[in-house]
C-alpha cells in the first residue's frame, strides 16, 4: 500500500469518527427537543462551527500520527511526498465525485424543504452530504489507487 | 467498490492506444530501475508502472522527459495504435 493510499484512510477515518461522534450528539439534542426551540437554528449553526473545526483538527493529529508511525515502520525520516500529475488526477476525479454527491444531497435538502420538513432537518441533510460526498470521494481516490490509473 | 468503479471509470471514456517500449529501454539502459527512472523524471514508481502497462497516458512534458532521460526520440519511446 502506498503512502498516498495510506494517507486516504487516515483521512476516511477522520471524517468517519468526527462525523459519527457528531450524529450521535445530534441525536441526543434532537430527542430533548433542543432543535424545536426558538433558537434551535443558532445550535445548528454553532454545532456545525464545531463540527468544522473538530473535523480539522482530528485530521491534522491523525496526519501527524500517521506520519510518525510510517517513518518509524519503514525507518525513513524522510518519506517521499512525491505528488505527481497521476495523484493530481487522482485527487481531481475524487473532487468531481465529491461535488456530484454533496450536489445531489443539496438538491435532497431543497426537495425536503419544499416538502415541509423543518430547517434543522434540511441542514441535517446538507450536513449528511458534505459528509458522504467526502467519504465517497476518498473511496474513488482510494479505488484509483489500488487499481493504479 | 463497483460503483466506485462505475463512477471513476465511466468519467475516463476513451480507450488508451498508447503503446510504449520504456520496459525495453530500460533494461537497455544498464537494466534501469522503474525507480531510478520515476526519480530522473520527478514523478512516483507507481507511475512509471501504469505508464508501462499501457494503462496511464501521461502527460506531454513527462512524455518528453522520459525520452529524454533514455536520449532518444520521442517516437522511438511512445507509438500510438488507433
Amino acid at each position: 500500500m502506498t503512502y498516498q493510499e495510506k494517507n486516504i484512510i487516515v483521512s476516511l477515518t477522520a471524517t468517519i469518527l468526527v462525523f459519527s461522534i457528531f450524529f450521535a450528539r445530534l441525536s441526543g439534542m434532537c430527542q430533548d427537543g433542543l432543535f424545536d426551540g426558538p433558537d434551535g437554528l443558532r445550535l445548528i449553526g454553532k454545532s456545525i462551527l464545531i463540527l468544522m473545526a473538530a473535523n480539522v483538527a482530528a485530521t491534522v493529529i491523525l496526519t501527524i500520527v500517521f506520519n510518525i508511525v510510517f517513518a518509524i515502520a519503514t525507518g525513513d525520516p524522510k518519506p517521499s511526498f512525491v505528488v505527481d500529475e497521476r495523484d493530481k488526477q487522482f485527487e481531481l476525479r475524487g473532487l468531481q465525485t465529491m461535488l456530484y454527491v454533496t450536489g445531489a444531497g443539496f438538491l435532497l435538502a431543497m426537495i425536503a424543504l419544499t416538502a415541509g420538513w423543518a430547517a434543522y432537518q434540511v441542514f441535517l441533510v446538507i450536513i449528511i452530504s458534505f459528509a458522504l460526498g467526502d467519504v465517497t470521494g476518498n473511496l474513488v481516490r482510494l479505488f484509483l489507487y489500488r487499481r493504479g490509473y | 467498490m463497483c460503483a466506485c468503479s462505475f463512477i471513476a471509470g465511466g468519467i475516463n471514456v476513451a480507450k488508451h492506444h498508447i503503446t510504449n517500449n520504456i520496459r525495453r529501454l530500460r533494461f537497455d539502459h544498464d537494466e534501469m530501475t522503474q525507480k531510478a527512472l520515476a526519480e530522473k523524471t520527478g514523478v512516483t514508481r507507481q507511475t512509471i508502472v501504469a505508464i508501462e502497462k499501457a494503462k496511464y497516458s501521461p502527460s506531454l512534458e513527462l512524455a518528453f522527459q522520459i525520452a529524454d532521460v533514455f536520449g532518444v526520440k520521442l517516437e522511438e519511446v511512445f507509438g500510438y495504435a488507433p
